[in-house]
C-alpha cells in the first residue's frame, strides 16, 4: 500500500458521502455510520420508523459504490431458502439458484418480521460470509454489507432479533424523525422535477476492498485498545469499574464483538476525517452506535424506564480516557 | 528514513519529558532547602553548609533516571504539545513499521518542545525568590532583656569607644548587664545624693566637698583632742571640746561618739578608732568625688565605672555580677586581705566564708559609715524597703527595713572591693529595685 492509494482512497470516501448526501436530506450520522460499516466490514441494523429513507440510503449507498444490490423484504412467511438460495433440479442435474443473500449491498426490509428461523438463516451469512445449502457451501460476493431495518413501533406480530444476532450488527443506526427544514427539503425533492435520482457510482469494488485494507491497517495505539476494553468491561455489572447504573440496571453487557466495533468505528471515523491518527473523539463518537445494541437490561431498567444510552453515559463517565 | 526520523522525534519526547520531571524535582527540593535555610537563619540556628544545597540535586538526578511510563506519558505530551493524539500514533505507526503511515503521520509534524516546559519553568521561581531573600539582611534576633534592665537605678554611663567594648564578650555582658542612667540624665552626678544621705540634708557636690573638707579638719582635732585625753583623762577642756566638735559633725558620726564617749564609761580607744576610721572614708569619699569633678577619661578599672561624657560625672564602681577570672582572682585576694587585716571591717567572722547576704541590722561599730544613696534614686524607690521577699514589714522581729542610702552605708563600713560591694548593691536591686 502506497500513500497515493491511500490519498485515492480518501478523496473517493469523501465523494461517496457528497453523493449519498445529494440524494439524501440530512441523517448525517446515519450516513457516517453506514460508511464506517462498510469500512469495517461489518453490518448495520438501522432503526426507525417507516418512511425516513432507509431503503433509499441503502439503495443510494449501492448505487455510489457500483455495487450490486438486493433487498430483501422480511415477513413472517420468509423461508431461509428465500433468502439464501435454494437447488433447482434442471436437465443437467441440481443447480444452485442464488438467494438475494448473494449481493454486494443487501437490505433486509424489516428484519423483526421474519420467523426465528429465517432470522438464524442470516447468522452465518452475516458472520461467515458464506451460505450453506445443502452441503454445499456458497462464498458471498465481496464487499459485503447487510443493511437490517427495524420498526420500533410495531411490535405486534413481529420477531425481535435474538440477541445472539443483534451482536453480529458492528453498528446500530438510529434513523431519526427529519426537522423541519430537513422535511421541507425531503418534500420538494419529491414532489418536484424529475424525483429522487439515485447518484452515479464514484467508487470501483477495488477501491472499497483498498479503504476497507487501510482502515484494518491503521494503527492504533495500546493504550486506546487499552481504553476500549475498559470501556467494554465497564458495562458488565460483575466489573469493579462498572458504575452503579451497570450494577443496578444491566444484566447482561457487551460481548467483546462490541470492543471490535469501537475501534474499527474509530479508525473509519479517523480515515474519513482524513486523519491518520486516532483521537479520543473517534472513539467517542463510535461508542453509541457500537454498543447501543448490546446491552441487555433487567426488568427494572424496563420498569423505571431507563435507557441503554443513559447507561452507556454512565459508563463513558466512569471510565478515564489516557 | 521515515521509521529513524520517528525514532528520533519520540525519543526527544522521552528525553524532555524525564528533563521536565527532574526539573520539578529540582524546583521542589532547592525549595525546601531554601525554606529550611531561611527559617535557620531566621531563627538564629545553627546553619548547614553551603555544599548541602548540592543535595538538591539529587532528587534531580532520580526524577531524571527514574523509569518513564511512556506509554501514558506520551499522551499528555501530544497534548501539551497541541498535536491531539498524533504522537501516540506515530508511536503506533512505528512499532507496526507502517511506512506508509509513518510518512503522512511525519509530514507536518513539526513540535513546539518549549510547550512541554512553559508552565513548569515557573516552578523555579519560588525558589529563586527564596534565594533573592537569602541576599538580604535579616535583622538580629531580639533576646528579651532581663528583668534588672527595668531596673532604673543606674550606677554608672558606659561610654567610650564601641570596639573597646565589644572586643570580649564579658565587655558585651558588663555593657548589657550594667544599669544605666535613665534618659535624659546622663549628667547627673549621685554624689549630691550620696552627701546628701550622709550630712542629713541636700546639697550640691560644691557645697559637700566644703562641708567633706570641714569635717575632715573636725576629725582631726577631734583625734588629737582623743589622744590628749587618753593620757589625760577627767580633762574638762578637753572634754568641752569635744563636745563642741561633736555637735558639729553629721548625726551618725555624733551618735557613735557619744556612745564611745558616754561619761563615766569613755573608750578612748574605740573613740580614736572611730574617727581614724571616719577620716578614712572621708579621704575616700573626698577623693572620688574630686575625681568624679576633674576626670574625664581613664579605663575601667575592676569595680570602677567607664568613662563619662559629663565631667563630673561619679563613675559609680558598678562591679558585674559576673566577673572575669582576673577581677574574681583580683577580688578574693582583697577579701581575704581585708579579712585578716581589720577586725571590724570585713563584716564576718575571721575563716567565716564571704558571702553576699542581708546585713544584719546592728549598730555601726568603728568603721567610717559613708552613707550613700544609689544615683538614680528618686522617687520611686521612697518607701521601698529592702528585706528578703515574703518577709513580712512591720514586725518588729525577724525582719528590718534598711533604706538603700543605708545599704550605702553598710557596704562602705566594710572595706569591701568595690566589685563585691557593687555585687550585694546590685543583689538588694533585684530583690526591691524596679520590681
Amino acid at each position: 500500500m502506497e500513500r497515493k492509494d491511500i490519498d485515492r482512497a480518501q478523496e473517493a470516501l469523501a465523494a461517496l458521502e457528497s453523493a449519498i448526501s445529494t440524494v439524501i436530506v440530512g441523517q448525517k450520522d446515519v450516513i457516517e455510520v453506514v460508511l464506517w460499516a462498510l469500512l469495517s466490514r461489518g453490518h448495520v441494523l438501522l432503526e426507525g420508523v417507516p418512511g425516513l429513507g432507509k431503503t433509499l440510503l441503502v439503495r443510494a449507498l449501492s448505487r455510489a459504490l457500483g455495487l450490486s444490490f438486493s433487498r430483501i423484504q422480511c415477513t413472517p412467511d420468509l423461508m431461509p431458502a428465500d433468502i439464501l438460495g435454494t437447488n433447482v433440479f434442471s436437465e443437467d442435474g441440481f443447480r444452485f439458484l442464488p438467494g438475494p443473500i448473494f449481493a454486494n449491498v443487501v437490505l433486509a426490509d424489516e428484519i423483526n418480521r421474519a420467523t426465528p428461523k429465517t432470522q438464524s438463516a442470516l447468522l452465518e451469512a452475516m458472520q461467515e460470509r458464506q451460505a450453506t445449502v445443502g452441503n454445499v457451501t456458497h462464498a458471498l460476493p465481496d464487499p459485503f454489507i447487510l443493511l437490517a431495518t427495524q420498526n420500533p413501533i410495531e411490535m405486534e406480530g413481529t420477531y425481535p432479533l435474538p440477541e445472539a444476532q443483534v451482536d453480529r450488527f458492528l453498528f446500530k443506526a438510529e434513523v431519526r424523525y427529519p426537522e423541519e427544514k430537513e422535511l421541507v427539503e425531503i418534500i420538494r425533492r419529491n414532489t418536484e422535477g424529475e424525483g429522487l435520482v439515485l447518484p452515479e457510482p464514484v467508487l470501483t469494488r477495488e477501491e472499497v476492498l483498498l479503504c476497507q485494507r487501510v482502515v484494518r491497517e491503521f494503527p492504533v495505539h495500546e493504550e486506546f485498545l487499552s481504553y476500549v476494553a475498559k470501556l467494554v468491561l465497564a458495562t458488565h455489572p460483575g466489573a469493579r469499574s462498572a458504575p452503579p447504573a451497570v450494577q443496578k440496571y444491566v444484566l447482561y453487557g457487551a460481548s467483546p464483538r462490541g470492543g471490535l466495533a469501537l475501534v474499527l468505528g474509530a479508525k473509519a471515523r479517523a480515515f474519513l476525517s482524513g486523519r491518520f491518527h486516532l483521537e479520543l473523539e473517534d472513539i467517542q463518537r463510535a461508542f453509541r452506535p457500537a454498543l447501543i445494541h448490546r446491552l441487555i437490561l433487567n426488568f427494572r431498567a424496563e420498569a423505571e424506564g431507563v435507557t441503554p444510552w443513559q447507561v452507556l453515559q454512565e459508563v463513558w463517565e466512569a471510565v478515564p480516557p489516557p | 528514513m521515515v521509521v529513524e526520523k520517528a525514532q528520533a522525534i519520540l525519543g526527544k519526547v522521552k528525553f524532555f519529558l524525564r528533563l521536565r520531571r527532574a526539573l520539578l524535582a529540582l524546583s521542589a527540593s532547592l525549595f525546601f532547602e531554601l525554606l529550611l535555610f531561611q527559617i535557620l537563619r531566621a531563627l538564629g540556628l545553627p546553619l548547614f553548609p553551603p555544599a548541602f544545597f548540592g543535595a538538591a540535586l539529587a532528587p534531580a538526578v532520580l526524577a531524571f533516571l527514574f523509569p518513564l511510563r511512556f506509554s501514558r506519558a506520551i499522551f499528555w505530551a501530544s497534548r501539551r504539545l497541541l498535536l491531539g493524539s498524533k504522537l501516540p500514533g506515530l508511536a503506533a505507526a512505528l512499532s507496526r513499521k507502517n511506512t506508509t503511515f509513518l510518512a503522512a503521520l511525519l509530514e507536518d509534524l513539526l513540535p513546539r518542545w518549549s510547550r512541554l516546559f512553559v508552565p513548569e519553568a515557573f516552578a523555579l521561581l519560588p525558589a529563586l525568590l527564596l534565594c533573592g531573600l537569602l541576599l538580604l539582611p535579616l535583622p538580629s534576633p531580639r533576646i528579651s532583656e532581663p528583668a534588672l534592665s527595668a531596673v532604673e537605678a543606674v550606677s554608672i554611663q558606659i561610654e567610650s569607644a564601641p570596639e573597646e567594648k565589644s572586643a570580649t564578650s564579658s565587655s558585651a555582658r558588663v555593657e548589657k548587664e550594667i544599669p544605666r542612667f535613665p534618659p535624659g540624665t546622663s549628667g547627673f552626678s549621685p554624689y549630691p545624693l550620696l552627701l546628701a544621705g550622709l550630712f542629713g540634708e541636700e546639697m550640691t557636690l560644691e557645697e559637700a566637698l566644703r562641708r567633706l573638707s570641714e569635717e575632715e579638719g573636725l576629725l582631726r582635732r577631734l583625734a588629737e583632742l582623743l589622744g590628749h585625753a587618753s593620757g589625760r583623762p577627767g580633762s574638762e577642756e578637753i572634754a568641752q571640746e569635744v563636745a563642741e566638735i561633736l555637735s558639729s559633725l553629721r548625726p551618725d558620726l555624733k551618735q557613735a561618739l557619744s556612745q564611745a564617749l558616754a561619761p563615766g564609761n569613755e573608750d578612748f580607744e574605740e573613740a580614736q578608732a572611730i574617727v581614724a576610721a571616719a577620716l578614712e572614708g572621708l579621704s575616700n569619699l573626698q577623693r572620688e568625688a574630686q575625681g568624679a569633678e576633674r576626670e574625664e577619661g581613664g579605663e575601667v578599672a575592676l569595680g570602677t565605672g567607664g568613662q563619662s561624657e559629663v565631667s563630673g560625672e561619679f563613675r559609680e564602681p558598678h562591679g558585674e555580677i559576673l566577673l572575669d577570672e582576673e577581677a574574681q582572682a583580683q577580688m578574693r585576694k582583697e577579701l581575704e586581705e581585708a579579712q585578716e587585716g581589720s577586725g571590724l571591717g570585713a563584716g564576718w567572722e575571721q575563716g567565716e566564708p564571704v558571702r553576699p547576704g542581708v546585713p544584719e541590722k546592728r549598730d555601726v561599730e568603728a568603721e567610717p559609715v559613708l552613707t550613700a544613696v544609689r544615683p538614680g534614686e528618686g522617687s520611686w524607690r521612697t518607701g521601698v524597703a529592702l528585706g528578703l521577699p515574703g518577709e513580712n514589714p512591720g514586725e518588729e522581729e525577724g525582719f528590718f527595713q534598711i533604706p538603700p542610702h543605708e545599704v550605702e552605708i553598710l557596704l562602705r563600713e566594710r572595706p569591701l572591693p568595690p566589685g563585691l560591694r557593687e555585687l550585694v548593691r546590685r543583689y538588694f536591686e533585684l530583690l526591691s529595685g524596679g520590681e
